[in-house]
């Protein structure tokens, strides 16, 4: 067995079934992050001192016959927003590394090490959340194990690209406009985006408190079911994995979700749809405006967040972020009552789209992994700034707070594609169930980049 | 997006900073003003739609 490259379930029972030990595991990972991760910088933060404990802890149990828990000897690892004792929660800033470390993990990662998790570090982002790209001014860029000369894409592109390489099986992020469906997408793996509200949010720095969420990566939909299910409390996915799904109830968004994406991403949207059997095409009103309304309310909440520290020390914010921190503090109030009012309309729209519809198809992003350091995007035929757009699909969909697995899809050449599966409010469990079923039919795979 | 920010904009920018005490240091200036012209562009999308009056930004409190 491949101790990096099978899913987090097979590492769990393997070790289990005294396989192989979680020390063994963990010495695989550790040795693979040695080797890899100085080319790739996913993490900015590792704790193998921590997680030497908690792997030879979770090999007593097993030997002693306790339980050891769904996760037991399973290696992962946090976006460097959580809270892990003993560390300051960075963010991706400088302005916070040298804040108090944490006093304790946040709820989040303790629900994965109380499941017997191996915690293996802390992963890099865009600072403050505030991105699509990891490439961040403090800690360097996380380059795409796919091809280390494209972006993994972000916020959350350290988790996304640790999942990717082989470094965890699993990983947690956050995404509050995308930044856990855009790196899951250029780095080919899955992740979820829950409903807005449904992960405690706890023990994580924040960015737009009206949007933020919490999330997984895996390299298979069961383990991204099994994670998303020991998150929260509410809801079991993993019963439901296959679960009927009426090809008449879903369908390809039309209009703005299908006129900036390239060719390829279109192809990966109608390989989803053919391997569930869809053929409906669906229209979510206005979703240009629904993107700018959470462009602007983004910009907003997060520059009032960090209005102190943009007044002190401006000059210790990461260039790319603190121009858009600032502006967005400074926009007018009635731009900001007339985001909020437009989302309650939006929300609307798609309230009225899910009477017909229970899964809606769109990309994930406009194109595949960009060149680290690109300027622009070609969209419809016109060169747009890349950095704002690459969540020009994402955006519309987390305004009004829907879950979403992103899938990778598989056959389109050498760079991941990623498609969004977008449900109603609180359905992740059929949205995990349709990308369970796309990976069943080999439409839908993420294995380890290079394998 | 508008390549050239309306001079309204720049206008803008400097009395909200000064009201808001939330200065723009010279070295910024020109960041700030063109990503501030990047969310008037988005903010002017959002107003041209006319929303029906009984659109609320209310919160629900639901039991």
């Amino acid at each position: 067995m491949n101790l990096c490259a099978v899913s987090a379930s097979t590492l769990s029972a393997a070790i289990k079934g005294r396989e192989v030990s979680a020390v063994e595991v963990l010495r695989a990972h550790r040795e693979r992050i040695e080797a890899l991760d100085p080319k790739l910088n996913c993490f900015t933060d590792l704790t193998f001192a921590r997680a030497e404990a908690a792997a030879a802890e979770v090999d007593r149990k097993i030997a002693a016959g306790e339980n050891s828990g769904p996760l037991a000897g399973v290696p992962v690892a946090v976006k460097n927003l959580y809270d892990i004792a003993g560390l300051p929660t960075r963010a991706g800033s400088k302005i916070r590394r040298t804040a108090p470390p944490a006093v304790a993990d946040a709820p989040a990662v303790a629900r994965l090490t109380g499941a017997g998790a191996v915690l293996l570090g802390a992963t890099n982002m865009d600072e403050f959340a505030f991105g699509f790209v990891t490439e961040n001014a403090h800690d360097g860029t996380t380059h795409n194990p796919h091809d280390p000369a494209r972006i993994a894409g972000g916020s959350s592109g350290g988790s996304a690209a640790a999942v990717a390489a082989g470094l965890a099986p699993l990983s947690i992020g956050s995404d509050t406009n995308g930044s856990i469906r855009v790196p899951a997408a250029l780095c080919g793996v899955f992740g979820l985006k829950p409903t807005y509200g449904r992960i405690d949010r706890a023990g994580s720095f924040p960015f737009v408190d009206s949007l933020d969420t919490l999330g997984p990566f895996a390299r298979s939909a069961a383990d991204l079911a099994l994670a998303y299910d020991l998150l929260q409390d509410a809801d079991q996915a993993t019963p439901m994995l296959e679960q009927p799904i009426e090809l008449a109830r879903v369908a390809v968004l039309a209009g703005w979700f299908e006129d900036g994406a390239a060719p390829e991403m279109l192809a990966a949207v109608a390989a989803v749809a053919a391997g569930l059997g869809a053929t409906a095409r669906a229209t979510l009103p206005e979703a240009a405006r629904a993107r700018a309304a959470a462009f602007c309310l983004s910009a907003f909440e997060g520059g009032q967040l960090h209005k102190p520290n943009l007044r002190r020390r401006p000059q210790d914010y990461d260039p790319a972020v603190l121009p858009r921190l600032l502006a967005g503090a400074l926009q007018p109030a009635e731009t900001i009552l007339q985001a909020q009012r437009f989302r309650a309309w939006f929300r609307d729209q798609a309230k009225t789209l899910f009477t017909r519809f229970d899964l809606l198809l769109a990309p994930a992003t406009p194109c595949v992994a960009p060149l680290i350091g690109q300027k622009t995007l070609l969209l419809n035929g016109k060169e747009t700034p890349l950095r704002p757009n690459l969540g020009l699909f994402t955006q519309p969909i987390s305004f009004i707070g829907l879950p979403v697995v992103c899938v990778p899809v598989t056959n389109g050449g050498p760079l991941p594609r990623g498609v969004q599966i977008i449900a109603a409010p609180g359905k992740e469990a059929l949205a995990l169930a349709a990308a369970y079923r796309l990976e069943q039919a080999g439409v839908v795979a993420a294995p380890v980049a290079g394998s | 997006m508008d390549e050239t920010p309306p001079a309204s904009d720049e206008t803008y920018l400097d009395a909200a900073a000064a009201l808001l005490d939330l200065p723009i240091r010279p070295e910024h200036r020109a960041e700030v003003l063109s990503a501030f012209s990047v969310l008037m562009g988005h903010a002017r999308l959002l107003a041209a739609f006319a929303l029906p009056d009984e659109i609320e930004a209310a919160p629900r409190f639901v039991a």
